[in-house]
């Protein structure tokens, strides 16, 4: 195969991914926007291009429920996605994820103390007031990830130590989590727990403008650097040999990485398996390099949630079900089956 | 442009490692690092290549400060083949593209593109490029490896054991390869080497590395049994015979015979009796 051929296979294979995802997801929009009360209705996919032009209780609904709904599944499963790409790639590890490093148990410690300690009337500032379980949620995932940095620039910036210090950080977040559920009431735990389902029906305006400013920027920093991955997966020596120095790249885009989670986590909950996956699923259709898999784990996140949302309304109507648990419980067994199936993951 | 590396000092928790290494090397020349486990080889490669720095390090390339240069400005000068690699699951077209990555970075240009032609074409990987380079063995891994590295068009090429895996028809294809690619390209090239025949045949100077300290820094035809014994501690004789050159080892060098009453003695093995002479 000449190298021109081999770039054309290569650009074709990209292209015709992207372009299934891409369907993907513009099916699945379409799908929530029309989606309401167990079923769907085909016949409002003509409203669906009145939208605005109406007042009607459709239009309504529309704009105000069902659209916020699936751009947030599609933002927090493309900023799930990106950021599990991205730590797998700098972690040289395929377990990486949020969970891995302790980032979501970070976020659930701090939703929990926001609820139980720091009740909005313990402060003035009315916007912190308003949101402090989501800053209290963003801020201890940052400092997670902010000591996972600071402990590995004590031992050499390796994947390995950084995994170590995310897992044990990850359980004493768990641990105060924990401790702060038994000594409260039982109202408290339970909206605790609640918490940590991962609801996508929290969208607003502001979250969804606040997680695209975080989205774009990172996407688009991460895909131009792809190819720093690429040299960071024969090793951090033969990294620095092709321009990469492993000891500063690997905290930048640990904590842009965290960044991505820690905003769509401290939003709505913690939603597992959707960082874990996405990458693996491109990565077994396309191979490692991350020019593609970077954007595409970003497209395959957003495709991912946006079905499990669906989904997660659907199965069980009257009752919606919160889409975290059904990432977890479609995840699992889909990363056994890719396990198996494929014998290796990589 | 020659590469200087002056006073070079380099311990870890009080140990050293590397003890005052001054040394000269020069373009078209493979310069040779010989020594036993442990003596310094790879660290001192390492610190060529950017990857270690010490204090007060001085490493130059002409009026070029190296050891002042960051990962991406070294790696238009330098190219470095680490012992080791992490498994990685990249395609050869991949690894290649990663060689031109330090000049382009995300896109690479058209003359990029044609650059990597024609190391394919050279190095004859046209049938690998959409093979994992996990998947090829150890002689069509390490050419990948080298065609990576010399489209990063380097001035120096440090090669840290690159034929430790490989059978010996790779060997010998892939040190006449170095060798001809120095001087080709007017490389200056430093390669650890483990085996002194290889050394003999293939490398133009030698640097014999003992516990941190140079003990000879020659030409390679200058080389002697008595500095192959003063290295390894075993008794060596190089013989030439009818154009082949021998490098046989004997029983170890006892240096406190009264602390070891068992000398360990081995018969005489020829190695490696191919090799044409070129002294």
């Amino acid at each position: 195969m000449s190298v021109t051929k081999a770039y054309r296979a290569r650009a074709r294979k990209r292209f015709l991914l992207g372009s299934f995802l891409l369907m993907g997801i513009i099916v699945l929009t379409w799908a929530t926007l029309i989606s309401g009360a167990g079923s769907f209705v085909l016949a409002d996919t003509a409203r669906l291009f009145t939208l605005g032009t109406t007042t009607d209780s459709f239009s309504m609904i529309v704009t105000s429920i069902r659209l916020p709904r699936a751009l947030a599944a599609l933002l927090v499963g493309m900023l799930l996605g990106l950021s599990g790409a991205a730590m797998q790639g700098i972690l040289r590890n395929p377990l990486a994820s949020p969970f891995t490093l302790g980032i979501s148990q970070a976020a659930g410690f701090g939703a929990t103390f926001a609820i139980i300690v720091a009740h909005p009337e313990s402060f003035t500032n009315p916007l912190v007031a308003k949101f402090n379980i989501v800053l209290f949620a963003f801020g201890a995932s940052m400092l997670c990830t902010l000591m996972i940095v600071w402990i590995g620039k004590k031992v050499g910036m390796s994947p390995s130590s950084l995994i170590l210090a995310g897992v044990g950080l990850g359980s004493l977040f768990h641990a105060g989590t924990m401790f702060l559920q038994y000594f409260t009431t039982e109202i408290n735990a339970a909206a605790t727990l609640f918490w940590t389902f991962g609801d996508l029906s929290k969208a607003t305006t502001l979250n969804l403008w606040l997680m695209g400013a975080i989205l774009l920027p990172s996407l688009l920093f991460l895909g131009m650097v792809h190819w720093k991955f690429d040299a960071l997966a024969f090793g951090d020596e033969s990294a620095f040999n092709k321009g990469v120095n492993a000891r500063t790249f690997r905290p930048l885009v640990l904590l842009l990485s965290a960044l991505c989670t820690a905003i769509a986590v401290a939003f709505f909950g913690i939603i597992g398996f959707i960082g874990l996956i996405a990458p693996h699923m491109v990565r077994l259709m396309l191979g490692s390099a991350h020019g593609a898999l970077i954007p595409l784990s970003a497209l395959c996140g957003g495709l991912l949630l946006l079905g499990a949302d669906l989904a997660a309304r659907m199965l069980l109507y009257p009752s919606l079900l919160p889409v975290g648990i059904l990432t977890s419980f479609i995840g699992a067994p889909l990363l056994l089956y890719l396990l198996v199936s494929q014998g290796n993951i990589r | 442009m020659n590469l200087c590396i002056d006073h070079l000092n380099f311990q870890v928790k009080k140990r050293h490692l590397l003890e005052n290494i001054t040394l000269e090397a020069f373009p078209n020349e493979v310069l040779g690092l010989i020594g036993p486990n442990g003596a310094g080889k790879s660290t001192l490669l390492k610190h060529v290549a950017g990857i270690l720095r010490s204090p007060a390090l001085s490493i130059t390339l002409g009026a070029l400060d190296l050891s002042s240069l960051d990962a991406k400005a070294l790696a238009s000068h330098i190219a470095y083949l680490s012992q080791f690699n992490a498994p990685s699951h990249a395609t050869v077209l991949e690894v290649l593209e990663l060689g031109r990555r330090v000049y382009s970075g995300m896109r690479l240009s058209k003359s990029d593109k044609e650059k990597i032609e024609t190391i394919v074409e050279h190095f004859e990987l046209a049938p690998l490029l959409d093979e994992k380079i996990e998947t090829l063995s150890g002689g069509e891994r390490q050419k990948v490896l080298i065609a990576s590295a010399l489209l990063q068009e380097p001035k120096i090429l440090l090669l840290d054991e690159p034929i430790s895996h490989l059978d010996p028809k790779n060997q010998l294809e892939m040190l006449s390869a170095v060798r001809h690619v120095t001087r080709e390209k007017g490389l200056i090239t430093l390669i650890v080497l483990h085996d002194i025949q290889h050394a003999i045949h293939y490398t133009d100077a030698l640097v014999l590395l003992k516990q941190g300290k140079i003990l000879h820094h020659v030409p390679t035809k200058t080389l002697s049994e008595s500095m192959i014994q003063e290295l390894f501690d075993v008794e060596a004789s190089l013989h030439v015979k009818e154009g082949h050159t021998f490098v046989y080892y004997g029983h170890m060098h006892d240096e406190t015979p009264h602390k070891h009453s068992h000398t360990l003695k081995t018969k005489p093995s020829m190695r490696f009796s191919t090799y044409q002479n070129n002294q």
